[in-house]
């Protein structure tokens, strides 16, 4: 054996792995748990200080399945006199004049597959940390749970609720 | 009331950290060394030296012995105690702490016992040879489930269940995480100066890699960050360059001088635990952790199955502090006597003081009225809310308008 | 370890990776905010639901639109409408593909020197129009507006529009314009209309020709009426046609005629009628020696029918209290157009009289539309060089006119010819401008599909910004040609024109509801006697025709060939062939055996102006010497037009038949037209062998029984009401987000329909359909062979299928006794714009998974949802699968059956319950009620 080879392969074989590590590294990066907004809304002054409930913008998540953004018009309801001088307020009025709807990026996705009702879970007494954390504390919006279904399925064993496929499987 | 207070323990955290890399070390090379001197070689009742030096005097060893197994017992309860300081897991019950430390402790004595009779020379007779493996696997049993409950500590979302589905603990990462720990125990098992083991060192940096990125595959998704895969990375040079260097020590048929081979395996050691240490500093976030429903951290309720339809407890409703209401809500908007978003709450009050109650309702329903102003949002008040504001407002009024 | 648990470790490595991606987002990335808040009550996410009404052919029935992401995704029948009461045929459910049609007109086109067509801009082409038309008139050219049926107030438009710009508006085109039956009513009762015969209330009913179910007038409403009556022990129906029809298929007794031998039929039985018993008072004296006398032998030889049989009907109307006699369809369509609806219309006056059977309060509002007559007195002026701009609207002259008529040639001698439609299609092809129309969905409107009934049309879907609707259209061509119009556009006129009409109640009833019915007073039927006298005297009664004939008849599923570009319509088989793509010819046992014919083998058939060539396929029950030509067969339809009524020909007789040798294959669907001996539908004939499957006793089982809480989801079948029309077929499609596979697939037997309509001939010919859906067995044979635990028993008692969970193992497919799981072999996508024609409360299913009939569990869920709201559980009647909801004839019914009031749990202690292969021990949920022979 030449006194070459084990030492070529030994490095081959490291530098396939490391390879392998860094496509893992680029491929899933610190995982998409936050995004970038198109307007830095923080929810540490709306939620945080100002104290403003949940179902103050999202006001869908107690009615219906899906929770929603609220529309430009509840944001101007008072930032249209409040804080018109900073730049992320002045985004919002160019959202409204061009007559734009403002693309946020989705935190909590779940897939198409599944059906998730926003009311059903709100009420049944679920607080909205439960799943979403300490939102008020968050300036940027983080996601902090897996959303993985065996997560989802503790909880409705320990709770009593249905756990039949066909409750979420669409 | 959250289980985890990140800034002030971080000192707790590293402590823990660092007797985790010991234990791991010397639980490691003990688990090892007795699994391969099973057949009949090496440590002799005597003490074989751990070094193996060029003629000279014996040194004693320092990993053998009673006192081998106190300073490991010791290391083990410090990591624990640590542990359960730096996160305070609650939710592993006491049959949990109790059952690891009988384990632990039968496991050590076990193989203490054993290693009386580990001779050099011959076969191990039958009792001590089911006594060392029974030692052994309690010890690796440990460490499995050990590992398994720091890598549930990923998983802080599963937390409120674990009570009533223990088989939660296991996860296919910490088994991972096991798995790296053998194999770092085969290492430390290769440094032996008395056999030429280095094959054992080889054969596990060999295997590290494919080990480390399966548990880089199955880490819990809320776990990962850049710092993981730095680490990651580390272990696969350190690996590689113990692989490196033990190739050319074995086909030059010669025994590594111990520095670098023990420096390299202690330093894989440091790098294995510092990355679950960066995995939990990753998952453990305040605002993660809120909403987890725990048990509060001196007692346990169960969390009792509810009713499909559960009926709505009545509750006495909480007493609200009209100012801080005022602060909170309409402080950004109104002043009393000067305009700032909204009109100044003096001229308001007027005229609403004869008739209070459409005050409250106004509140919860408002109108534009005025075209000088913007339209008031409407803050979702509650009946209760409007009536403490509208008590808090004109309570004030009266205090600013009475004279001193 | 079990077999699950095992392959779940081999495979949970490679799975855990994709797991743990599960959080992360593919696909909808966005949470788009709105600007405003959405309408009161629609919260995002739920559903809406707003009347209309379906266009897709002139009978209009009434819509409830259901609205998903502000995008209309499943069309219903409207429970409330006079028209259709709630039931929706399957051209209707297929409407949205015409919404949503990737070939939908775009942009107004004008023909190059090269004969393409280019897009231009609306100015460009209104200014061209305009133009044209000012030239014309100078030029004293007449311009002319022909258009499909108009009713309502864009009617009133056109109207307006014509006279402001002197545009003589032609009598509207109609391929089915029942000109024979109006010509009669016109001349025997002063009304030119067709009536609406009031089937519900007859208890004889016999049609002849008409196919009440496929086309005829109002075929939704129809077919309610005629399966209740056929149903019903104490009525009966009787059709008498000379091939084979669905409607002939579900009538009482179908008996077969000689093609063109009506008018015999219907002389001799008026002359019998009349000539005894109650009738024969009625009979006016002076009619009485104007009607020709024909006996009862040449009568036998001429129809074909046994004089026996022939007595038998006479008997029938005699016994009868309120026998109801329809003629229309094929009847009318041969030279004897008008003898058959003179004497039809006699006999219904005859018969019908005492109890009001013909209403013609709510006559069929056909009053513009005209005949090949008129296209035929068109087309020679045309070929006279007078004509200026010709507008063809909403119409397809140039397919539906026969040869003979030179219509497309004819065109080219237009001065400007503009089309205005949706698709693209023949007469699109010949014209010089193309302009494009907006769908029933996109655009305000009314429509009078009959008299005192006003339907609502309202915009429930954005248009493509260059495509107008026809009043916007009108007005901006009124505009731009004389400068004023009168209104700014479609929607203020059409609010004018309604406030002016209907008092703030009306038209808040109108917006609400989708309809308004104004009652009518009922007109006495007077008949003309002296009219009716010479009528008779000039009856000239040709021979029958002579053999081999080919009926070329209308088809279920595109009507007149108007929906043949709905591709959902030719993916859903024809219910008696169960052809799905493609041409054929039917032809008869003893055709087949004559020239040695199968299924697919081409033959060749020639008359005397015109040949075709068609793959064959055997119908049983098909007289001998007729053949059924479907009318989407052929490039033109019509084969000539009678001179007499302007009704267009749709036989070809004394044909040559040729076999070629050539063959084709042709996709059918199903795997044999006979049940083999099976007992799939135990009519009381089978009981008689002793197989009695009604009683099968418990089966022991090694499984353990399925227990059941809160609810048993069951469905109930009326095999006697069920009249194979496949509404529920393409309903399935259109809610489940079935994907259409085309040709190819079918040919392969990859079919995916989840709800099959399948046909099964016994050895006299007489069919009974069978709609097999997924039986969501109580011990399905599915559940216990999936690996991975993707096909499951939930405590409801579905068989419900997990798709992501689905590997493809196809193994419960394989499984399946009733063969109604479905595999999707290949990842489909819709092109757009019909990827948004998809319902968002289930997933599209990807390449590898298995799915089928899931009882619309999506409703299931709603209705626990909103049940769980209020805190009780759901009532029967409260979940109505797709399938169930469009059923005009209302054969299936769903409930629960643990609830021991729901109808689906009387239905099951029918003596006619019975369940297919009960003697396999699945267990099914669907009870089929087998029919009374």
């Amino acid at each position: 054996m030449p006194k070459w080879l084990p030492h070529i392969l030994l490095s081959a074989y490291f530098g396939f792995f490391l390879l392998l590590l860094a496509t893992l590294a680029w491929f899933w990066p610190a995982s998409p748990r936050a995004a970038s907004q198109p307007i830095a809304f923080p929810h540490t002054v709306h939620a945080g200080q100002l104290g403003l409930s949940c179902s103050f913008c999202h006001e869908s998540a107690e009615l219906g399945p899906q929770a929603g953004v609220p529309a430009v018009s509840k944001c101007l309801s008072c930032h249209q006199a409040i804080a018109t001088d900073r730049p992320e307020i002045q985004k919002l009025l160019g959202y409204q004049q061009r007559g734009e709807p403002i693309r946020w990026q989705r935190i909590y996705h779940l897939p198409d597959f599944i059906y998730f009702s926003h009311k059903r879970h709100v009420n049944s007494g679920l607080d909205c940390s439960a799943c979403h954390g300490a939102v008020e504390e968050m300036q940027t919006v983080k996601r902090v749970r897996s959303l993985q279904m065996g997560w989802c399925l503790s909880c409705h064993r320990s709770r009593g609720a249905s756990f039949d496929c066909a409750t979420c499987h669409k | 009331m959250l289980p985890v207070i990140q800034e002030q323990l971080l000192f707790v955290k590293m402590l823990q950290g660092a007797f985790q890399t010991l234990l791991c070390l010397s639980l490691g090379y003990l688990v090892g060394e007795v699994l391969f001197s099973l057949p009949g070689k090496a440590i002799s009742a005597a003490g074989a030296p751990l070094f193996s030096l060029p003629p000279g005097p014996p040194r004693p060893k320092i990993l053998t012995g009673k006192r081998t197994g106190l300073l490991i017992a010791l290391f083990m309860a410090c990591n624990l105690l640590l542990m359960k300081i730096a996160y305070r897991p609650d939710l592993f019950t006491g049959p949990f702490w109790g059952g690891l430390t009988v384990l632990f402790i039968i496991g050590l004595a076990l193989i203490l016992v054993a290693r009386q009779h580990l001779r050099g020379t011959r076969p191990t007779a039958r009792l001590p040879l089911a006594a060392a493996l029974t030692g052994d696997l309690l010890l690796l049993a440990v460490c499995f489930f050990l590992l398994n409950a720091e890598s549930f500590l990923l998983t802080p979302e599963s937390w409120p269940f674990l009570a009533s589905r223990p088989l939660l603990l296991l996860s296919w990462n910490g088994t991972l995480r096991f798995m790296q720990f053998t194999l770092l125990a085969l290492m430390l098992t290769g440094l032996d100066r008395q056999q030429n083991r280095q094959w054992l060192i080889l054969g596990a940096a060999l295997l590290w890699p494919p080990f480390q990125i399966l548990e880089l595959l199955l880490i819990p998704e809320l776990a990962r960050s850049p710092w993981l895969y730095l680490w990651a990375a580390l272990t696969l040079l350190t690996a590689a360059a113990l692989a490196l260097m033990t190739t050319r020590a074995l086909r030059k048929k010669r025994l590594l001088p111990l520095a670098y081979p023990l420096s390299a395996v202690t330093l894989l050691a440091i790098l294995w635990v510092l990355s679950a240490q960066t995995a939990r500093e990753t998952t453990l976030s305040g605002v993660a952790l809120a909403g987890l429903q725990l048990p509060p951290a001196t007692e346990r309720e169960p969390i009792a199955p509810v009713d499909s339809q559960p009926v709505p407890q009545p509750q006495a409703p909480p007493t609200i502090d009209g100012g801080q209401l005022f602060a909170q809500k309409c402080s950004v908007c109104h002043r009393f006597d000067q305009r700032l978003i909204g009109p100044p709450l003096s001229a308001v009050l007027v005229k609403y003081r004869s008739d209070k109650e459409s005050l409250a309702g106004f509140l919860r329903n408002p109108q534009k009225i005025d075209p000088d102003y913007p339209a008031m949002p409407n803050l979702n008040l509650t009946q209760q809310e409007a009536e403490v504001l509208t008590d808090y407002l004109f309570d004030y009024e009266t205090v600013q308008t009475t004279p001193q | 370890m079990d077999r699950r648990q095992f392959l779940q470790m081999l495979g949970l490595v490679s799975s855990a990776a994709a797991l743990s991606s599960c959080g992360s987002d593919t696909g909808q990335k966005e949470l788009v905010s709105l600007l405003v808040p959405p309408e009161d009550g629609i919260v995002p996410g739920t559903e809406a639901w707003r009347p209309s009404t379906c266009c897709e052919c002139p009978a209009h029935c009434g819509l409830l639109t259901r609205i998903r992401d502000d995008r209309p995704v499943k069309l219903e029948g409207n429970p409330a409408h006079p028209v259709n009461r709630g039931g929706l045929c399957p051209r209707g459910q297929a409407s949205l593909w015409r919404l949503y049609h990737p070939q939908r007109l775009k942009t107004p086109l004008k023909r190059q020197a090269d004969g393409k067509f280019t897009a231009i801009s609306w100015s460009q082409a209104l200014t061209e129009i305009a133009e044209t038309l000012r030239q014309n008139h100078n030029r004293d050219r007449q311009n002319v507006w022909l258009a499909g049926r108009s009713s309502g107030t864009l009617n009133k438009l056109i109207d307006a529009f014509c006279t402001s710009l002197q545009i003589e508006r032609l009598p509207e085109f109609e391929p089915f314009s029942y000109s024979a039956l109006r010509q009669a009513y016109r001349q025997l009762f002063d009304r030119d209309e067709l009536p609406r015969y009031r089937v519900e209330q007859a208890d004889l009913l016999l049609t002849i020709g008409a196919d009440l179910l496929e086309t005829f007038a109002s075929p939704v409403d129809y077919t309610a009426h005629t399966s209740a009556l056929a149903a019903d022990k104490n009525r009966q129906w009787l059709h008498l046609e000379p091939h084979y029809s669905l409607t002939g298929a579900n009538a009482n007794q179908r008996l077969v005629l000689r093609p063109g031998s009506e008018g015999q039929l219907l002389l001799w039985l008026l002359q019998t009628l009349t000539g005894q018993g109650r009738y024969r008072n009625r009979w006016p004296q002076q009619l009485g020696k104007a009607l020709p006398t024909q006996d009862l032998a040449a009568t036998a030889k001429a129809t074909g029918l046994q004089p026996q049989q022939l007595q038998q009907l006479a008997a029938h109307f005699l016994n009868a209290e309120r026998p109801l006699l329809i003629v229309g369809g094929v009847a009318t369509a041969h030279r004897n157009a008008l003898p058959v609806a003179v004497l039809g219309a006699l006999l219904q006056w005859l018969t019908t009289q005492p109890w009001n059977g013909l209403d013609f309060a709510a006559g069929e509002n056909y009053a513009g539309v005209g005949s090949l007559l008129d296209v035929d007195k068109f087309s020679r002026r045309l070929a006279d060089d007078r004509t200026g701009v010709l507008f063809v609207s909403r119409c397809n002259p140039v397919r539906h006119s026969p040869a003979a008529l030179n219509l497309k040639t004819a065109l080219a001698k237009a001065s400007l010819r503009v089309g205005l439609a949706e698709l693209a299609d023949d007469t699109t092809a010949t014209m010089d401008l193309v302009l494009p129309l907006t769908h029933s969905l996109e655009s305000w409107g009314d429509t009078e599909p009959r008299r005192g009934i006003v339907s609502l049309l309202q915009p429930l879907h954005k248009p493509s910004p260059q495509v107008l609707s026809e009043g916007d259209l009108l007005l901006k061509l009124l505009r731009k040609a004389t400068g004023d119009s009168p209104a700014v556009d479609w929607e203020s006129y059409l609010q004018g024109h309604w406030k002016s009409r209907f008092s703030n109640a009306e038209l808040t009833q109108l917006l609400d509801d989708g309809f308004l019915v104004t009652p009518q007073t009922q007109p006495t039927l007077r008949l003309d006697q002296a009219r009716a006298k010479k009528a008779l005297q000039n009856l000239q009664l040709q021979p029958p025709l002579p053999l081999p004939a080919a009926v070329i008849a209308p088809s279920i599923r595109s009507y007149d060939g108007r929906s043949h570009n709905l591709e959902l319509l030719s993916e859903i088989p024809d219910p008696l062939t169960t052809i799905s793509y493609g041409n054929w010819v039917s032809i008869s046992k003893q055709t087949a055996e004559r020239y040695r014919l199968e299924d697919g083998d081409e033959l060749k058939l020639t008359g005397a102006a015109w040949h075709s060539e068609q793959p064959v396929r055997l119908q049983p029950g098909l007289a001998a010497e007729v053949l059924t030509l479907p009318m989407d067969s052929l490039p033109a339809p019509a084969v000539g037009f009678d001179p007499l009524t302007g009704e267009a020909l749709r036989y070809s007789d004394a044909l040559q038949l040729k076999r070629t040798g050539k063959i084709h294959r042709l996709p059918i669907l199903a795997g044999s037209p006979s049940q083999q001996g099976r007992g799939l539908i135990p009519k009381p004939v089978h009981l008689k062998e002793g197989h009695d499957s009604l009683k099968h006793g418990e089966h022991p089982s090694l499984y353990p029984k399925p227990q059941y809480e809160k609810y048993r989801w069951a469905m109930a079948i009326d095999l006697q009401r069920c009249v194979g029309c496949s509404a529920c077929a393409a309903a399935c499609y259109i809610e489940n987000n079935v994907p259409v596979v085309g040709k190819a697939d079918h040919l392969a037997g990859r079919e995916m329909s989840w709800l099959r309509i399948e046909p099964f001939y016994d050895a006299q010919g007489r069919v009974d359909f069978l709609p097999m859906l997924c039986q969501q067995c109580d011990y399905a044979p599915c559940e216990a062979v999936c690996p991975v635990y993707a096909a499951y028993h939930n405590p409801e008692g579905l068989n419900v299928q997990v798709y992501n969970r689905c590997v493809g193992t196809r193994y419960c497919s394989n499984n399946c006794p009733y063969k109604v799981r479905r595999f999707n072999w290949w990842q489909h996508k819709s092109p757009p714009p019909l990827d948004l024609l998809r319902n968002p409360d289930l997933p599209l299913r990807s390449k590898g998974m298995m799915e089928k009939c899931t009882f619309c569990l999506q409703r299931i869920r709603l209705a626990k949802d909103r049940a769980k709201d209020e805190k009780r559980l759901v009532r029967d009647g409260e979940i109505t699968p797709a399938c169930a909801q469009s059923c005009p004839a209302g054969a299936i019914v769903f409930g629960n059956l643990l609830d021991k009031e729901s109808r689906v749990y009387r239905l099951m202690q029918s003596r006619r319950a019975y369940r297919v292969f009960a003697e396999l021990g699945t267990e099914p949920a669907v009870h089929y009620l087998r029919p009374d022979s």
